[in-house]
């Protein structure tokens, strides 16, 4: 099932955005998360420096007390307090040495006790404990604040305390305000991403969907089409590859066709003589007895030709389709070429022809199947006689060869003209022009001859020449000699001997 | 019969079949004529303009197929009717004999033979007319 992530375009561009877009945005994250500690330390320590600067200025008034004198008034606490709001934005509350709140910015509490929850830390600076410190406030008022409470020495003793407080919306308005710029510089430059690894995309992409459109045709069974090659290399290697293997098939389904139209016409033409022979004489054969004595014999050769032909045509499928694997054991040449001879000996007779054997070595032997190699040497000596004119003579020769055997069939026939030569393996295929049945072969004799040698790791050739006969030569793999004989037995007188 | 038995050309490279194609044809009152391949069939055709063709596709030299583009193409025999006989039986060389106007019959081996006479009479009668 094609999950989300299948193609090759939301591939590239889950890539490209984890690989550049991912990083960029935990940039922006961690760039305005030290903004944001920067700003705040940084105000914390404002803060801090305006509480202790306020403390030096107003602790000597606070020693005086109320109402200050004259000198100390400029730097009294109410003066103090307001002049600061006016130049700043951060609120101030000072208190006296009792914990009396005596001036605020904002005008709250003053003359009252110090609210210690509205303005916390500021007694524990009176009492001296405590540093000058910013700190965050969790629940002042609604909004983030940082304060500072600076105690206000005055000759060795506190005469009251500072308090400046700031809040942190400026801040956090400035970071935030920054952090989206980012994210939206970061969120258009993935837009660009994407569209670039679309395009990119594309020049991967639009091969492989062309190479599948076509290949998808191939698939479909129109073999003669071919694909586009084009595109990255591995991409046109791949379509290169598969116009190849079209290629084949197509050669594959030419010969296929050929073959069944071959053996189509070749099962059909003896069927059409058959019926028309027992037609004819059903029709005519009582008017006309010459009818039977003519077309009964033939009616039996040509129904024993088709059996022949579809046993052999089984053999061929049988021989093609790899299953078969010559089933290899010593066999000793001399007896089975006798065999051979033999079993032609009457109709060689017959026909006036001779076939004889001979072996170079009586213990020459080759590795192969018994059965197979009798069927190749009958289907050549039986083709030989068929081709050879009375008188003439058939020979089987067989002799070692650098491991290997060498086996001939030559006959003395009328031989086969040249331009047919390269062609006498091939099913069907006749060197007679018209008329052929009448010699009985069934076209496929010598393409069976040549799948059983070459299934045994052998090779088959012909020569000929016109009137001097043809020879075949089947070149097989060799064996170890095959013992003739049991050893003679040694003569009794050398029994004792020492 | 009145009229002079009708010339039937049987082109067939197979001796028996053709053969027998003969004598039957002349049990029925024809007057064949035989050839035993493509060239000697085509020089047959000129040389006794026969009423009919039988015409096997597969031929030793010049196959069945260029036999009936030569007839059809020589305005003294492109009126003979051919009843085309093939062996191979396979849909193209079926479509192929459409495309001669001069085909007036096909038939795929094993054929009967009084299939093929009762078409010759038939197609003969339709010429007659």
């Amino acid at each position: 099932m094609p999950g989300p992530m299948r193609s090759i375009r939301r591939r590239l561009i889950a890539g490209s955005l984890l690989i550049v877009g991912l990083p960029l945005l935990v940039f922006v994250l961690v760039a305005s998360s030290v903004l944001w500690r920067f700003y705040r330390q940084q105000l914390g320590a404002d803060v801090t420096a305006q509480a202790r600067l306020m403390a030096d200025l107003v602790a000597p008034a606070l020693a005086a007390g109320s109402p200050p004198p004259d000198a100390a008034r400029t730097y009294g606490p109410e003066y103090v307090a307001g002049h600061w709001q006016r130049r700043s934005a951060s609120r101030v509350t000072i208190a006296d040495a009792r914990g009396i709140v005596r001036a605020s910015s904002v005008g709250e509490g003053v003359g009252a006790p110090i609210d210690d929850a509205r303005r916390p830390g500021m007694r524990d600076a009176l009492s001296g404990r405590g540093n000058a410190t910013a700190w965050r406030s969790p629940n002042f008022a609604y909004e983030d604040t940082l304060y500072a409470n600076a105690p206000a020495w005055h000759e060795g003793r506190i005469t009251g305390v500072v308090r400046v407080a700031q809040t942190l919306t400026a801040i956090q308005q400035r970071v935030a305000r920054l952090r989206s710029t980012l994210l939206l510089v970061v969120a258009l430059y993935a837009a660009v991403i994407v569209a670039l690894t679309l395009v990119f995309a594309r020049t991967i992409v639009r091969p492989v969907e062309r190479l599948q459109a076509d290949a998808h045709r191939i698939a479909s069974g129109d073999l003669s089409h071919r694909v586009a090659v084009g595109g990255p290399a591995e991409i046109s290697e791949l379509a290169a590859t598969l116009n190849r293997m079209t290629s084949r098939l197509e050669l594959l389904e030419g010969l296929r066709r050929r073959y069944v139209s071959d053996v189509s016409h070749e099962l059909r033409t003896p069927l059409t003589a058959i019926r028309s022979m027992a037609e004819t004489i059903l029709q005519y054969g009582d008017g006309d007895p010459g009818l039977r004595e003519r077309y009964l014999p033939r009616i039996l050769t040509q129904t024993d030709r088709l059996a022949r032909m579809v046993t052999q045509l089984l053999d061929l499928a049988h021989i093609e389709s790899g299953n078969y694997v010559p089933s290899l054991a010593p066999l000793a040449l001399g007896e089975l070429l006798d065999e051979v001879a033999l079993t032609h000996a009457a109709r060689a007779a017959e026909l006036g022809v001779a076939v004889e054997t001979s072996v170079s070595d009586p213990r020459l032997a080759v590795r192969g199947d018994r059965d197979r190699l009798v069927q190749v040497f009958m289907n050549l000596v039986d083709n030989a006689l068929r081709y050879t004119p009375r008188g003439g003579s058939v020979r089987l020769d067989a002799v070692a060869a650098r491991g290997r055997v060498e086996v001939t069939v030559a006959d003395t026939g009328r031989g086969v003209p040249a331009e047919h030569l390269p062609h006498l393996f091939e099913r069907f295929y006749r060197v007679e022009t018209a008329r052929s049945p009448q010699a009985g072969g069934t076209g496929l004799g010598l393409a069976i001859v040549r799948q059983i040698v070459e299934a045994h790791g052998g090779h088959i050739r012909v020569d000929s020449a016109p009137g001097g006969g043809t020879t075949f030569t089947i070149e097989l793999p060799g064996a170890e000699p095959a013992p003739l004989a049991p050893p003679e037995p040694r003569p009794a007188s050398e029994e004792g001997a020492p | 019969m009145t009229h002079t038995p009708a010339t039937i050309l049987v082109v067939e490279d197979q001796e028996e079949i053709n053969d027998l194609l003969q004598y039957n044809l002349g049990r029925a009152g024809y007057r064949p004529l035989a050839a035993y391949d493509g060239r000697a069939g085509l020089a047959a055709a000129r040389e006794h303009r026969p009423d009919l063709v039988l015409l096997d596709v597969m031929l030793p030299g010049i196959d069945g197929w260029e036999i009936c583009r030569a007839l059809s193409a020589d305005p003294a025999l492109c009126h003979i009717p051919v009843i085309i006989f093939t062996a191979k039986g396979s849909r193209e060389d079926f479509d192929h004999g459409h495309r001669f106007a001069n085909v007036a019959g096909y038939f795929i081996k094993p054929y009967a033979t009084s299939d093929v006479l009762l078409h010759v009479d038939r197609v003969l009668a339709d010429r007659r007319r």
